[in-house]
């Protein structure tokens, strides 16, 4: 728990809205004899280590299965998908401006062929 | 043993993530207090501070006269570690003293028309948890080589078996396997008391009984199924920098609680949501059990870093 929780205020507040439905966590959930400082490697956790072992290859693992999904971020390669989605984000811009510029031209080539008279 | 009524459960209510709440015997059986606080002993040594619900000699006056530790001489104090007390006794009367009309309890272990008194098999059942403390600090092994190496060890009470090898077995793998799911509070965080049906006579050939299938010391007994991982992803010296709540649930993997310990850290059916388990619960109530014994079986408990395999 406190691997997970006790390293950001981001987390902290999560484990309040997952445990408490956004209430104060219980003392429990920080003195609980089970309560260990969060260490950086596997080594430090004997009980739950295939847990998390397996915890951390499905993230690695996770790939987009559907259209839905593309929209969702990985957990590796996240610069490939802020490029991906920044990339996405130019092209649609591009095809807008390639919309708007041939409207664009079909309205002066309207306008050219049939000239409103000049009011008198 | 002072008096004796049928003992039964009533509540088995099996809702998984319902809130704790009480839950009280409609009739009981009464274990001898004596060896009810030398069973709470073994357990818990000196941890405990209302030996008054042990006291063989109760009467009303003790009572009145500490109204906080208001017990009736037929239950229990209010405590998670009153609950291996109180499986003990559904043990002798639901299993080892149960007529069933189809394959009866160990028969040839514990006796067919004869059956051992309580206070026996609890007595054993001591005799169990000081031999596992003693072996704490051995080499893992399988919890079925142990279990025979208590047999023929100890003087047991509660057992008639001759000695012969396939006895040995039976009753290490059966008989002895069920004390030990009690003394070491396996499934403690469910809603149901320990399943205590390896020693039915009708598990006699089972291929590969549940003693065979965990490692002691060891934390198998309480997370009986790890997931499968490669040998590199299981590398001690991986870090876990990234299994920040925040980073996984920014992720498409988010977060949902289990009150089942085997449970925790495993991914749900549709694999995308991971379980956690919520070891806290409702304050226990001041008169009757809570429902569930909860993780919080385990402060103080002696053979806790054993099923833990916590080596520090």
């Amino acid at each position: 728990m406190s691997l997970l929780f006790s390293r950001d205020d981001k987390s902290i507040k999560l484990a309040e809205h997952l445990f408490t439905t956004g209430k104060k966590l219980p003392l429990e959930f920080w003195e609980e004899g089970f309560y260990v400082h969060p260490s950086s490697y596997l080594a430090d956790y004997q009980v739950f280590r295939p847990h998390l072992a397996h915890v951390q290859t499905r993230m690695k693992e996770w790939r987009p299965a559907g259209l839905s999904d593309l929209a969702t971020k990985g957990y590796v390669d996240r610069m490939g998908w802020f490029t991906g989605i920044f990339g996405l984000a130019g092209g649609i811009i591009g095809v807008l401006s390639l919309v708007t510029s041939i409207a664009q031209i079909v309205l002066a080539v309207g306008a050219w062929k049939h000239p409103v008279p000049a009011p008198v | 043993m002072k008096s004796v009524k049928a003992a039964i459960m009533i509540d088995d209510d099996t809702s998984s993530d319902s809130e704790d709440s009480e839950s009280s015997r409609t009739e009981i059986t009464l274990l001898d207090r004596p060896i009810a606080a030398k069973l709470h002993k073994a357990l818990y040594g000196s941890s405990s501070n209302y030996s008054l619900g042990f006291d063989t000699d109760w009467s009303p006056d003790r009572v009145s006269s500490n109204p906080t530790l208001g017990v009736s001489p037929f239950d229990y104090v209010s405590s998670v570690q009153t609950f291996p007390m109180v499986w003990s006794e559904d043990f002798v009367v639901n299993e080892v003293w149960a007529e069933r009309k189809k394959g009866g309890y160990s028969s040839s272990v514990v006796g067919k028309a004869n059956k051992p008194p309580l206070a026996a098999v609890v007595m054993d059942m001591i005799d169990l948890v000081e031999f596992l403390k003693s072996i704490a600090s051995e080499e893992p092994k399988k919890l079925v080589e142990w279990t025979k190496e208590f047999v023929q060890r100890t003087q047991l009470r509660s057992v008639l078996i001759s000695g012969e090898e396939a006895d040995v077995d039976w009753a290490a793998r059966g008989y002895i396997a069920d004390m030990f799911s009690i003394v070491a509070c396996v499934s403690c965080t469910s809603a149901k008391p320990p399943s205590l049906v390896c020693g039915q006579d009708e598990r006699q050939h089972d291929r590969i009984p549940w003693a065979h299938q965990i490692k002691l010391p060891g934390s198998g007994v309480l997370l009986p199924n790890p997931p499968p991982v490669s040998l590199r992803a299981l590398e001690p010296s991986n870090p876990v920098l990234e299994l920040k709540a925040s980073y996984v649930d920014s992720g498409p993997f988010k977060f949902k609680r289990t009150r089942h310990l085997d449970k925790h850290l495993t991914f749900n059916h549709d694999g995308q949501k991971i379980r956690l388990f919520q070891y806290w619960g409702s304050e226990i109530p001041k008169e009757r059990l809570p429902k569930y014994a909860s993780i919080r079986i385990y402060q103080d408990h002696a053979l806790r870093r054993f099923i833990f395999n916590l080596n520090s």
